[in-house]
């Protein structure tokens, strides 16, 4: 009898094992992830939703006290010059950094897929070894390089034409690949590890150059770290600030830099909103533009 | 003929990727003051920037604010990564949701809102308007990183305990703890190097009295071409790599970075 009840017992524990095998209870937990939760909404959501409220409110010059209200006299003034070019700048610039990413990122990958054992290795550690390092000094390191008295000055000027990029949209271009290659070259990597290696013999089997090799079967293949990494390298390069703020040279200003200065020099919170949202609305146009472009690779797959 | 192309790529990107770091090392060590060429060796600017008093202070406040936001973000995080999983799936995703969210959104937008945040409150620019400001993504970095460990777990350990009759305590003791703790590690020392790293939110939070070593370096910048600046930047890329290659040595790395690799040996 009192193996029955046991064996009973043991069988409803089977039944929900979940609930019987729970060491924590349920309000523990809950609790437990509380402290996160109010930092995602009184630190991360209440400041992002009080943007947006600035951004149709406005600002009383006399006080310099903004009013709520109800007003696009902001926005307005955002999608006008000299606003409207930065805004446009900034998404063309973000579009431009993805695609100087995905070129040498592909080739990265595609050489790091290839190589044997050990030199593959060395390629990821040297990826990554970046990373272990300080942001902004690989970004001022730029100032060097790109600057009147640095490499590329020095090489073109002996050549006839003395290029400084330092302080040009090139300049902050390269500055942007060098900060955020390794966000694109992990993703396709990751991709291209998966494509089989049969393919690429078969295709050479059946007479395909090199060439048609890498449009046909590798080039689709890397296709969804592609997109990865145009999210990786794309969302940020949206908004930013230290790239252009170091190798513009106060020449070249983002939307970044743009928000910056309107928040903390001039303190036109109306207007530095109204510039954040239109960043906001451009990530979200690209987001879209990256979803389009995953559903377009999977009905080529399919 | 493409194959030779793909190489050319590939070494332009490898250049592109690493010739920062080269032009930082050498010139922290160059004696030209120009920096327009090679100058002969020289140990002057890391010696004049280690007793810079004004270096120091940066290197202080530096150290106090990622020491803080560390602490933050391990509470938080912790918490979060030690019971989400015992804890109702809504919950769980709204938490996922405001990690991923966290760490996607440009760093400018956060910045801006906590600037207008913060003045409605009344709290002064400064020291702790920064750490508030980096607890916010460094909390979801540290959640992120010490999770990715956790998600390599082999769950039926804990079941396995637990069958054979451990009390609660001693299954977290035994098994949890052991298996949690590296990640924990690794995920601080992310919040830590970000929070030490750190640009953007420094810059919109500071006020006029707080320093940093990335807010004294870009000071630096604007004012001009200045050899101390690639003393302080090894400095600090000495100080991060340190950190980051303690992380890998616990094997943090290991799950985020490679776990392609990872499946691929364990079917092998």
């Amino acid at each position: 009898m009192a193996i029955d009840t046991r064996l009973a017992s043991e069988k409803q524990e089977h039944r929900k094992p979940d609930l019987a095998l729970r060491p924590v209870p349920v309000a523990v937990a809950a609790g437990a992830l509380l402290p996160n939760l109010l930092v995602g909404a009184m630190l991360f959501i209440a400041p992002i939703a009080i943007i947006m409220l600035y951004a149709v409110g406005t600002l009383d010059f006399t006080t310099l006290e903004v009013q709520w209200g109800w007003t696009l006299a902001s926005i307005r003034e955002v999608l006008q010059e000299p606003y409207l070019s930065t805004l446009l700048y900034s998404v063309g610039f973000s579009l431009a950094a993805v695609v100087a990413c995905a070129i040498p990122g592909f080739a990265i990958a595609q050489v790091m897929v290839n190589a044997p054992g050990r030199w593959r290795n060395l390629l990821i550690v040297l990826v990554i070894f970046p990373f272990w390092t300080s942001f902004i000094v690989r970004t001022y390191a730029w100032t060097d390089i790109l600057g009147p008295r640095g490499v590329i000055a020095d090489v073109t000027g002996r050549l006839g034409h003395e290029v400084v990029l330092l302080g040009t949209l090139p300049g902050i271009l390269v500055g942007m690949i060098s900060a955020y290659l390794p966000m694109m070259v992990f993703p396709i990597f990751v991709a291209l590890e998966r494509v089989p290696k049969v393919l690429t013999e078969a295709a050479r089997d059946l007479g395909a150059g090199e060439w048609r090799i890498l449009r046909t079967v590798l080039i689709p293949g890397a296709a969804p770290g592609i997109a990865a990494g145009a999210l990786l390298v794309g969302i940020p390069a949206c908004g930013e600030y230290v790239v252009p703020e170091v190798l513009g040279r106060g020449k070249i200003q983002l939307l970044g830099n743009v928000i910056g200065r309107q928040m903390q020099e001039d303190g036109n919170y109306p207007l530095g909103a109204a510039l954040t949202v239109s960043l906001l609305g451009a990530m979200l146009l690209m987001l879209a533009a990256v979803w389009v472009f995953r559903r377009l690779i999977e009905r080529n797959v399919a | 003929m493409t194959k030779w192309i793909v190489r050319g790529i590939f070494l332009l990107g490898m250049t592109i990727l690493l010739s920062p770091l080269v032009t930082v090392s050498v010139n922290a060590f160059n004696a030209d003051p120009l920096l327009s060429g090679w100058g002969g060796f020289t140990t002057h600017w890391i010696s004049s920037v280690v007793v810079d008093p004004t270096v120091r202070e940066a290197a202080l406040g530096s150290l106090i604010i990622a020491a803080a936001t560390t602490a933050a973000a391990a509470v938080i995080g912790t918490l979060v990564v030690g019971f989400s999983s015992y804890a109702p799936a809504s919950l769980g995703r709204i938490t996922d949701g405001l990690t991923v969210t966290r760490i996607m959104l440009p760093e400018v937008v956060l910045a801006a809102g906590l600037i207008v945040f913060v003045t409605r409150l009344g709290i002064h620019f400064g020291t702790f308007a920064v750490i508030v400001g980096h607890t916010v993504w460094a909390s979801a970095y540290f959640i992120a990183v010490a999770s990715a460990r956790r998600a390599g777990f082999d769950k039926t350990l804990e079941d396995a305990a637990r069958d054979l009759g451990a009390p609660p305590f001693r299954v977290f003791r035994t098994i949890i703890v052991p298996d949690l703790v590296p990640g924990l590690v690794a995920g601080a020392l992310i919040a830590f190097t970000f929070s030490f790293d750190d640009v953007v939110t420094s810059v919109f939070l500071s006020g006029p009295e707080t320093r940093t070593l990335p807010l004294e370096i870009l000071s630096r910048i604007r004012h001009g071409i200045n050899p101390s600046i690639n003393a302080i930047g090894l400095l600090v890329m000495v100080v991060m790599t340190l950190s980051f290659a303690a992380m890998a040595a616990l094997g943090g790395l290991r799950s985020t970075y490679s776990s392609g690799r990872k499946s691929k040996e364990s079917t092998s």
